[in-house]
């Protein structure tokens, strides 16, 4: 993982992500880079820099992001000003019960002038995608979504179309209106490196929100700072983060103990996409290596949301925090108790 | 406890068998304790058969009851062991009560006389004193042995403790637990009950430390502290015998009227006992002894109301009558042998034991007095070289006793001694003259380990009356002649020509040879000549001190003689064989030295030291700790050990010498680490360690709001880099290091003050 920008780690990398890693900035630069980032972003976003930052980091990681909140707090802004800062593509998909896979991932249409099958891309494909209360759509086109993510790939009729890079997507689950709605399995949870929520504004936040969207909402002149082939190289930067022994056993054993004290833990995905979330915590911090700080900062968001409690220890523990909290808890207490060395 | 645990108690013994390999530590453990408490009660009926016979049966009983136990406890429920135990404990009873005296028909008849013998062995009546105490010794072990190893082989380990527990106090009851066996055995029970209870709690070993330190508290504390009022001074005495032994032959001789242990040095008291006023002079008889431990004198069967005149003894008799007046307190009654009537009042407060002895039921004060008919043996030698040896049974019984210590040397050793003899009274004074001629006589002895009469026939040179007397009965009745221990009083100062002033330093031990028709005849091996010696100069030695008590009107004046016998001639006849030998000495006479030759030792003699506690023999080299002693120290350190882990003291040690210490220098990477570890444990100390969740970069920050060192930072950063890039040279090393020795030295008290002060 630390060299992976170097010929021989790339052969190893699965075939899907054979095209060759641009070139590594320097750490110095790389982490300007995306504070220049996150500071465009937070123009646009107000008051939640922190989740900022989170989508930053599954951005930087390779990875993807299940916002769980109530509706209009913002996340397709978010959303849309990240992909604008990278000078990215971003496509919105709101899921219905009656949405199919190809509109998601694109239909091969009969071109008449050419006699031949043409294919025209979905939604999914642009660097940012907003899945849209993903969990009211079938799983069959959950599934679809879910699998560009995994693969970074799209097979239609039996043509694999590549994703754009980078390649993120910002799924978000109606969690107030639980009827007709298929819940995401824990395989498909998985997937996401990162579940976050933005909640409501606090007063002063929402009267500032109310005061730069009258009149010219900002994300409309809301300008690049950066392209996304530069981006990339940021991406193969925070790739190439060092993790040491200490921090890879430390990240093994907060995954061993969410194991032994949950019905289900965090599994070896988990404690993968935690190393890589950490490395782009700490790349954000122009460092370029992983502390254990950083394990601890992504830890919550990173793991959570793939741990699961019998029913009672969730009320047990959901007495402490709301309801569904349990996982966060197990979190909370694997990072109090699990000895840094 | 132990009740509600009968369920899981159930299920267990339905395993099919336990092997070896199966045993948990505790369950090994609490076996290992009920061994050690097994072992502390059956060892005191060891020692008890030890003395009249029947150890191997005991062992063969024993271990059979034990194995009982354990069988039993997989094919029988508890209701049937507990009957199966109480008809063993049952049976040995009435086997004993059938070979005693009382009789079986005493368990319906005597009943009353019954539970008053066991209120006696329980109030301190030595096993020991009972007749038929080995038999007694092999009816007592099979009941308690049985039951406890049929509870604990169910792992009802309190249950079972609570009945070997019941055994050994009933043995302490009668005095006959050693204080070290009784500590091994209640150690043993609580190892049991602990061990135990964490063997059926599924506990861990670390748990098991209180334990540990509770067991060597008691072992310290009952070793070092008495809390029985005028028990024994000197509780750390591991000595044989133990407690304070007495100082003076009297003391040793008469002051414990049962039981007579043999001591080590011992001096003379010069006080005024008795005056006594008789026909002709005697040996003053006030105790007598019949079993013989190897380490002490034992006075078996009980003691009676003297109810009128005492039949005569058989043969041909002289009639002494004898008026004593005390001249001190004293619980002792004298007589001559064989003691026959008591005159006047002193009867209603007479005893007679066993033995025909007479004791006063209350203690004699100043001014008392008695008068007493004795009948004395009145046969020549050659009457009784005729005598012949058809004993009576229970004289053989009885008196023909020995030891099972006593070794196949010693006997070899009698045969020879007496191997001219052909008839038992030539063999007596064969003995008696062998003794008076080899051995010599000294007060200053150090009392020897194990069989005294052995040790004192083979490895000793000198000692004094008791090791004499005991010596010559026990190579009599290794020779099949039933012999036995008396003490008393030698016939004392005579200032009369019937009076004799007997004082504390008269008090003698004797043999008492017994011949069928004749009765027990007087032998006296001690060498008089120079036990006279040495009574005559203590008597000077105590007048030059001023000391009260030493004289009575009569004796200042009138010469200091006292009579004796001679080697080689027994007293008992008095037909002249017995030549005086009179020593006199003026009233004050410092300049002179008595005669003869005294022996050098007597300088040493009223130095009453008590042999020394676990002292080997007095070679320059320091004394090797007894296995005792070992074996305390041992228990101590173990449970120091379990203490200091109890209170993390170990801990604390670990981590005050790993903050000081770098140890040799290695790779970069890890000196740079082992510093930061060293770093840490000084910061635990100083603030508070670093908590199990928190980063070393949120400690140090933490931290910083108290105001820390910088070097702490720059030591956290260096490790940093070494422990989470990756990247440590030798001399980010070396810094580290230099910083943490530096923030440790000046944090250490006193050498951080000069520390500090220099830079």
């Amino acid at each position: 993982m630390t060299d992976a920008n170097t010929p021989e780690a790339e052969q190893a990398a699965p075939m899907s992500r054979a095209d060759a890693m641009p070139d590594a900035l320097p750490i110095e630069e790389a982490a300007g880079l995306t504070r220049d980032v996150a500071e465009n972003v937070e123009r646009v976003i107000v008051g939640h820099d922190e989740e900022v930052e989170h989508v930053l980091v599954a951005l930087l990681a390779r990875g993807h992001v299940l916002l769980e909140d109530v509706p209009g707090v913002g996340k397709t802004m978010l959303a849309r000003a990240i992909a604008e800062s990278i000078e990215g593509t971003f496509r919105r998909v709101q899921f219905t019960p009656d949405l199919l896979p190809s509109d998601v991932t694109g239909v091969n249409v009969f071109n008449q002038k050419t006699r031949e099958f043409e294919f025209r891309p979905g939604p999914v494909f642009a660097n940012v995608v907003l899945g849209d209360e993903i969990n009211r759509a079938p799983p069959k086109t959950q599934s679809a979504l879910l699998e560009a993510m995994e693969e970074e790939q799209v097979t239609v009729d039996g043509t694999t179309h590549d994703v754009p890079k980078p390649f993120t997507v910002i799924a978000t689950q109606n969690s107030v209106e639980p009827s007709r709605t298929y819940e995401l399995p824990i395989a498909e949870l998985d997937r996401f490196m990162k579940r976050i929520s933005l909640g409501y504004p606090d007063a002063d936040e929402e009267s500032e929100i109310l005061d730069r969207v009258v009149g010219v909402h900002p994300i409309e002149d809301l300008a690049a700072v950066v392209d996304t082939e530069r981006f990339q190289r940021a991406i193969a930067t925070t790739a190439a983060v060092t993790v040491e022994e200490a921090v890879r056993d430390y990240g093994t054993r907060l995954a061993r103990y969410t194991r032994e004290n949950a019905t289900l833990g965090v599994s070896p995905r988990g404690t993968i996409a935690l190393m890589r979330a950490s490395q782009a915590r700490a790349m954000l911090e122009g460092r370029d290596y992983v502390l254990p700080d950083d394990v601890q900062t992504e830890a919550p968001t990173v793991l959570s949301h793939r741990i699961r409690l019998s029913a009672s220890d969730e009320r047990a523990r959901s007495t402490r925090g709301t309801a569904g909290s349990g996982g966060r808890e197990v979190v909370q207490e694997a990072l109090e108790r699990v000895p840094v060395e | 406890m132990s009740t509600g645990s009968g369920r899981t108690d159930r299920t267990v013994t339905v395993e099919p068998s336990e092997t070896l390999s199966d045993l948990s530590e505790f369950r090994l453990a609490a076996l290992v304790g009920t061994v050690a408490l097994t072992l502390s009660y059956v060892g005191v009926l060891a020692n008890v058969t030890g003395v009249v016979g029947g150890t191997s049966a005991l062992v063969l009983l024993v271990v059979v009851s034990a194995a009982g136990g354990l069988f039993a406890a997989r094919v029988v429920g508890e209701r049937l062991a507990a009957v199966v135990g109480v008809v063993l404990m049952a049976g040995g009873l009435a086997t004993y009560l059938a070979a005693s005296p009382i009789g079986l028909v005493a368990l319906v008849t005597q009943t009353k006389d019954i539970v008053a013998d066991t209120v006696a062995l329980m109030t301190g009546l030595s096993v020991l004193r009972m007749v038929e105490a080995g038999l007694w010794a092999l009816g007592f072990a099979p009941g308690p042995v049985f039951l406890s190893w049929y509870l604990v082989a169910r792992r009802r380990y309190l249950a079972g403790s609570l009945v070997g527990g019941a055994a050994l106090l009933f043995l302490v009851l009668t005095g006959d637990a050693t204080p070290m066996g009784t500590l091994a055995g209640v150690l043993g029970g609580i190892a049991a009950v602990g061990f135990g209870e964490l063997d059926r709690r599924e506990g861990t070993l670390l748990q098991a430390d209180v334990l540990v330190v509770l067991v060597a508290l008691i072992t310290v504390t009952s070793l070092t502290l008495s809390l029985v009022p005028g028990g024994a001074a000197d509780p750390l005495q591991l000595n044989e015998g133990g407690g304070a032994a007495p100082s003076t032959v009297e003391a040793s001789l008469l002051n414990n009227p049962d039981r007579s242990p043999i001591v080590g040095s011992i001096s003379l008291s010069p006080e005024v006992r008795f005056t006594v006023t008789a026909d002709e002079e005697r040996y003053w008889r006030v105790g007598v002894y019949d079993r013989f431990t190897g380490g002490s004198w034992i006075r078996t069967g009980r003691t009676t109301d003297y109810g009128g005149r005492l039949s005569s003894p058989p043969g041909p008799r002289r009639t002494v009558v004898q008026t004593y007046e005390v001249e001190g307190r004293t619980a002792a009654m004298p007589a001559a042998g064989e003691p026959v009537e008591v005159i006047g009042d002193a009867a209603t407060v007479t005893k007679v034991t066993d033995q025909r002895n007479l004791k006063p039921s209350s203690t004699f004060i100043q001014g008392d007095r008695y008068r007493v008919r004795s009948e004395v043996p009145d046969a020549t030698p050659d009457e009784l070289r005729n005598a012949g040896d058809d004993y009576p049974s229970d004289v053989r019984d009885r008196y023909l006793q020995l030891p099972e210590s006593t070794t196949d040397r010693f006997r070899d050793a009698a045969a020879s001694v007496t191997a001219d003899a052909d008839n038992p009274y030539d063999a007596a004074v064969q003995v008696e003259e062998f003794l008076e001629a080899n051995k010599t006589y000294s007060l200053d002895v150090e009392r020897p380990r194990g069989n005294i009469a052995d040790a004192f026939l083979f490895e000793m040179d000198e000692g004094y009356c008791t090791y004499f007397a005991t010596t010559m009965v026990a190579m009599l009745r290794a020779e099949g002649i039933p012999a036995r221990m008396a003490v008393g009083y030698t016939p004392g100062q005579q200032v009369d020509d019937d009076t004799y002033v007997v004082r504390g330093l008269n008090a003698h031990a004797w043999v008492e040879v017994y011949f069928p028709d004749y009765g027990w005849v007087k032998f006296d091996p001690t060498p008089s000549a120079p036990r006279r010696n040495t009574e005559v100069e203590a008597i000077q030695e105590a007048r030059e001190g001023g000391g009260g008590g030493v004289d009575t009107d009569e004796s200042t004046d009138a010469t200091l003689t006292t009579v004796a016998t001679t080697s080689g001639t027994n007293g008992t006849t008095g037909n002249g064989t017995a030549a005086q030998v009179t020593q006199t000495i003026p009233g004050f006479g410092p300049e002179e030295n008595p005669g003869g030759d005294p022996n050098d030792t007597l300088g040493n003699r009223t130095v009453a030291t008590p042999t020394d506690p676990g002292g080997g023999p007095s070679s320059g080299l320091p004394p090797l700790p007894s296995p005792e002693q070992t074996a305390i120290g041992a228990v101590v350190l173990l449970g120091a050990a379990a203490g200091a882990h109890r209170t993390g003291l170990d801990d604390r040690t670990y981590r005050i010498v790993r903050m000081h210490w770098q140890g040799d220098r290695g790779e970069p990477v890890e000196d740079v680490r082992r510093a930061y570890e060293r770093l840490e444990l000084l910061l635990a100390r100083e603030h508070r360690p670093r908590r199990p969740g928190e980063t070393p970069r949120e400690y140090v920050d933490t931290l910083s709001a108290f105001g820390i060192d910088p070097a702490v930072r720059e030591v956290a950063e260096i490790h940093e880099q070494a422990r989470y890039a990756g990247r440590a040279d030798r001399e980010d090393a070396d810094e580290a290091i230099r910083l943490v020795d530096r923030l440790v030295r000046e944090r250490t008290p006193v050498i951080g003050s000069v520390y500090r002060r220099l830079n």
